[in-house]
């Protein structure tokens, strides 16, 4: 049994892990991927200290500092349940694929698992995915050069989208149901300004048309109730995110949008089990709140193992 | 022959092609945002249009998945023992 198992491997992991290993506790941190949603994020500008940077880059450095602690996380490995077990927790799941099964035994738990992106769920979606469909603007953006590509979202993530799409693609639109966009007033202004973006509000997006690949999105205007279709090549889902909490127990308390409850210390109702990052119910998901969340995690959780001796 | 199709700011296509290096597999990189051609070559040999795709002498990988690129490129045999730390 390991003192702290670390499940997820981006900023709220890997900042526990440099924290437990400073104080002597050596982590296991395991992860589908390394940097999860930070890895996607194209370019960051509001993480302190580092003035303009982007999500590959920090992936890079993030994992030099954990291999300055001689962290080596397990990466590939999927979470599928976690239980208590006399003095400590169980964690099973899979590496790479469901049948190379992989399990843990841990003192403590941090979950520090984030989110992944929330789906439209109307028809065509599962059929273009990768046909046109995608869920990240800065992997399959690039690939639409000269074309028309749809938006779907109202918040930053569709922002930073419509942007970059639209310096790539002839014309970029993004369409939102809200009566605006939200997010940074400056992303918004830029967005609102660029000459090949357009931003559509009141759209209920209803279909994703196509045959081999996508040829149309197709929504309802809330205002006037019609049907309307944009034809374009590529539509890109920037919806919202999902907490990545299916493999807890049900004991553990979540928010009724499947977000761990953590207080201010990232301690759960569970003693022993610590979450740090967008996994939390905090309302913010920014990449030094969840830095920051990793380590008060790290601290709390050092403190309840102490306190076990 | 190992090629990758991939875009400048792809997180997974970074992650292929640094376990590519790492392991010493030579590959072409074939950046499709520059490459129309290419890009619809990829287009055709995947049947669709995200990267990373990565083509092993006609074996076809669509995405990164260590585990899947290891057993393809035949990298190592005892990969998949379950692990207990007990």
């Amino acid at each position: 049994m390991v003192p702290v198992l670390i499940i997820g491997v981006s900023a709220s992991g890997c900042s526990a892990a440099i924290y437990c290993s400073r104080r002597g506790i050596q982590p296991l941190l395991v992860g589908v991927d390394f940097g999860g949603e930070m890895a996607l994020s194209g370019e960051v500008g509001n993480y302190p200290g580092f003035g303009t940077t982007n999500g590959i880059e920090l992936v890079r450095k993030f994992s030099n500092h954990i291999k300055a602690y001689d962290i080596e996380p397990e990466l590939g490995v999927r979470i599928t349940s976690l239980r208590q077990v006399e003095n400590g927790f169980a964690a099973q799941g899979w590496k790479w694929s469901p049948e190379h099964v992989v399990s843990y035994e841990a003192k403590a738990i941090i979950i520090a698992t984030g989110t992944r992106p929330r789906e439209l769920g109307v028809p065509g979606e599962k059929e273009f995915r990768g046909k046109g469909l995608s869920y990240c603007t800065v992997c399959d953006g690039p690939l639409f050069k000269n074309k028309i590509t749809v938006t779907i979202g109202g918040g930053n993530s569709a922002n930073e989208s419509g942007l970059m799409l639209a310096d790539i693609t002839s014309h970029a639109y993004v369409i939102t149901k809200n009566q605006a966009m939200k997010g940074d007033t400056l992303l918004i202004e830029r967005l609102k300004n660029h000459p090949k973006a357009t931003i559509v509000t009141n759209a209920f997006t209803t279909k994703i048309i196509g045959a081999d690949f996508i040829s149309a999105v197709e929504y309802k205007d809330a205002t006037s109730g019609e049907i309307k279709t944009i034809d374009a090549q590529g539509v890109f889902v920037h919806i919202g995110m999902l907490a990545n909490t299916d493999f807890v127990m049900p004991e553990l308390e979540r928010a009724p949008q499947g977000e761990i409850i953590a207080d201010s210390l990232c301690k759960t109702n569970i003693p022993g089990i610590f979450a740090a990052g967008d996994v939390t119910n905090f309302p913010y998901r920014q990449l030094g709140i969840a830095s920051g969340q990793g380590i008060a995690a790290a601290l709390s959780c050092v403190d309840y193992l102490n306190k076990l001796q | 022959m190992v090629k990758v199709y991939s875009t400048p700011w792809c997180p997974y296509c970074e992650m292929a092609k640094k376990f590519l290096e790492k392991h010493s597999v030579q590959f072409e990189d074939i950046d499709v945002a520059q490459d129309e051609q290419k890009l619809q070559e990829m287009v055709k040999i995947s049947g669709q249009m995200g990267v990373p795709v990565i083509d092993i002498d006609g074996k076809i990988m669509i995405g990164f998945n260590q585990g899947k690129l290891e057993e393809l490129l035949d990298l190592s045999a005892n990969q998949w023992q379950t692990k207990q730390f007990a």
